[in-house]
C-alpha cells in the first residue's frame, strides 16, 4: 500500500513517507513482528531524537503481535538510556514479550486505547535447533536468564515483586485494556476523542 | 548537521528500510555506524566505505559502531576486522542486541577501553563453522586442502579473539568449540567488552 505523500516546500515538491513525516513529530510505530531490523531502526531514530533534543517526548504506537527476544531487549535498553519522557500507547495488541516495551513507558504516559488485546507471559523460546546435549544445556540456560532478565525488568515497571509477577505469568494472560490498568502495565485507557 | 526537512525518494539505502533511511543519514553526522544484517561481503564493502569516509573526514574523532547481528561470512568478517584496524581514528564498540559468532569477534576488535554492550545484550562467540558436505565443487582429493584451509582460518579467527580479549589461544579454542553464551558482565570478564551502557 503506498505510504508515500506529497507535500510542496520551498525547495519544490518533495515525496515523503508518511512514517517519516511522523518521526519528525516524535511518533514512532512498532507493527507486526519485531525483528532485529526493526529494533535497531528504532533504537537508531530514538537516539537521534533524544540527541535533537531530550526534553520534548517521544511517543511509540505498539501494536505487534510477536517479538524476537533480543529485539525487545534492544528497545527496552534504549528507553531507559534516553532521557527524553516516552510516551507508550497500545493500539490493537501487545502480545507476550511485547508487553515490556509497552509498560516501559514514562510512568504516567502509558496509555492502551479501549478495544485493545495486552497479553503478558513469560518470554517463549522462539527458536528450534537440532543439536546434542551440551550445546542444547547452553541455550536452556541462556534462556533461563532473559527470562529472569525480562521478569525482573516488567516487574520493576508494573511495581510489583519479581516472584509475584513470575507467578501470575506462569501461563499467557489475556487482558483488556481495564485488566491492564489495573495490573500496572499502563496507566490510562484511552477511550473517546481525548486529546493526548 | 544535515539541514533538509525531507528525503527524496531516491535516497534510499541497499539493505534498510525506506522508512528509516533519514534516521541513519543524520546520524551519519554524528560518525555513527549500524551493523544490524547478517555478515556478508555486501556488508563489508559497506561497512569499509563508510569507514573510509568517516577517515577523510576526521583522522581523531571517534567513530561508532553499533552491532545487532547474528553473525555471517567469516571472509567477510577478516575484511571489517582488516579495515577496523587499518583507519586512524578510534572505534567505539556497542552491542546493543545480540553479537553472535561474528558479531562478537567484531565487538572485541573495538580501540580498547571503547568497548560497550546494553544492559540486556547477549553475545555469544564460537569457532568458524562450515556447512557439511561443503557446498563448493570440490574434488575428492582436494577436500583434504580445504579442510585444512578452514582450520587455519579458524586459528587466524581464533588468534585475533586472542589478542583483543588477552586470554591466550588455547583457552579461547577449547571454549569456543562449543556455542559460548556470555551475559555482559561475564563478557567484561572474558575481555570482549569494556564496560555496560
Amino acid at each position: 500500500m503506498n505510504t508515500l505523500v506529497l507535500e510542496q516546500t520551498d525547495r519544490g515538491d518533495v515525496v515523503f513517507d508518511v512514517y517519516q513525516k511522523l518521526a519528525h513529530e516524535r511518533v514512532l510505530f512498532i507493527n507486526d513482528y519485531i525483528d532485529s531490523r526493526l529494533a535497531a531502526d528504532i533504537c537508531a531514530t530514538l537516539m537521534l531524537k533524544n540527541f535533537e533534543d531530550p526534553s520534548l517526548k517521544i511517543s511509540l504506537l505498539i501494536n505487534a503481535d510477536g517479538a524476537d527476544v533480543r529485539s525487545v531487549f534492544t528497545i527496552y535498553d534504549t528507553m531507559m538510556i534516553v532521557d527524553a519522557p516516552l510516551e507508550t500507547i497500545c493500539v490493537g495488541a501487545a502480545m507476550e514479550e511485547v508487553v515490556l516495551i509497552l509498560a516501559a513507558g514514562t510512568k504516567g504516559m502509558r496509555y492502551a486505547t479501549k478495544n485493545s488485546v495486552i497479553c503478558p507471559s513469560q518470554l517463549l523460546h522462539d527458536a528450534s535447533y537440532q543439536t546434542d546435549l551440551t550445546d542444547a544445556k547452553s541455550l536452556l540456560d541462556n534462556v533461563k536468564y532473559d527470562n529472569k532478565q525480562f521478569i525482573t525488568a516488567l516487574s520493576k515497571c508494573v511495581g510489583k515483586n519479581y516472584s509475584t509477577v513470575m507467578k501470575d505469568l506462569e501461563r499467557k494472560k489475556f487482558m483488556n485494556a481495564n485488566q491492564a490498568q489495573k495490573y500496572g502495565i499502563v496507566d490510562f485507557v484511552m477511550e473517546g476523542k481525548k486529546d493526548v | 548537521m544535515f539541514k533538509h526537512k525531507g528525503c527524496n525518494h531516491d535516497m534510499h539505502g541497499s539493505h534498510q528500510s525506506d522508512r528509516y533511511a533519514e534516521t541513519y543519514i543524520k546520524l551519519s553526522a554524528a560518525r555513527v555506524i549500524f551493523i544490524n544484517e547478517d555478515i556478508t561481503k555486501e556488508a563489508a564493502s559497506s561497512f569499509s566505505a563508510m569507514l573510509s569516509y568517516y577517515e577523510q573526514q576526521s583522522k581523531t574523532e571517534d567513530i561508532f559502531v553499533y552491532i545487532n547481528t547474528n553473525g555471517g561470512d567469516s571472509a567477510a568478517l577478516v575484511h571489517m576486522y582488516d579495515v577496523m584496524q587499518m583507519v586512524k581514528p578510534d572505534i567505539n564498540t556497542i552491542c546493543i542486541g545480540k553479537a553472535y559468532s561474528a558479531g562478537s569477534v567484531l565487538l572485541a576488535a573495538g580501540t580498547k577501553g571503547k568497548r560497550s554492550a546494553f544492559k540486556n545484550a547477549s553475545i555469544m562467540l564460537h569457532g568458524v563453522q562450515l556447512m557439511f558436505p561443503p557446498i563448493t565443487e570440490i574434488d575428492q582429493p582436494n577436500s583434504n586442502n580445504y579442510f585444512n584451509f578452514v582450520k587455519s582460518h579458524n586459528d587466524r579467527i581464533m588468534q585475533i579473539l586472542s589478542n583483543h580479549t588477552g586470554k591466550d589461544v588455547e583457552t579461547i579454542k577449547k571454549d569456543c568449540s562449543r556455542d559460548m553464551y556470555l551475559t555482559p558482565k561475564s563478557a567484561i570478564e572474558y575481555g570482549v567488552i569494556d564496560n555496560i551502557l
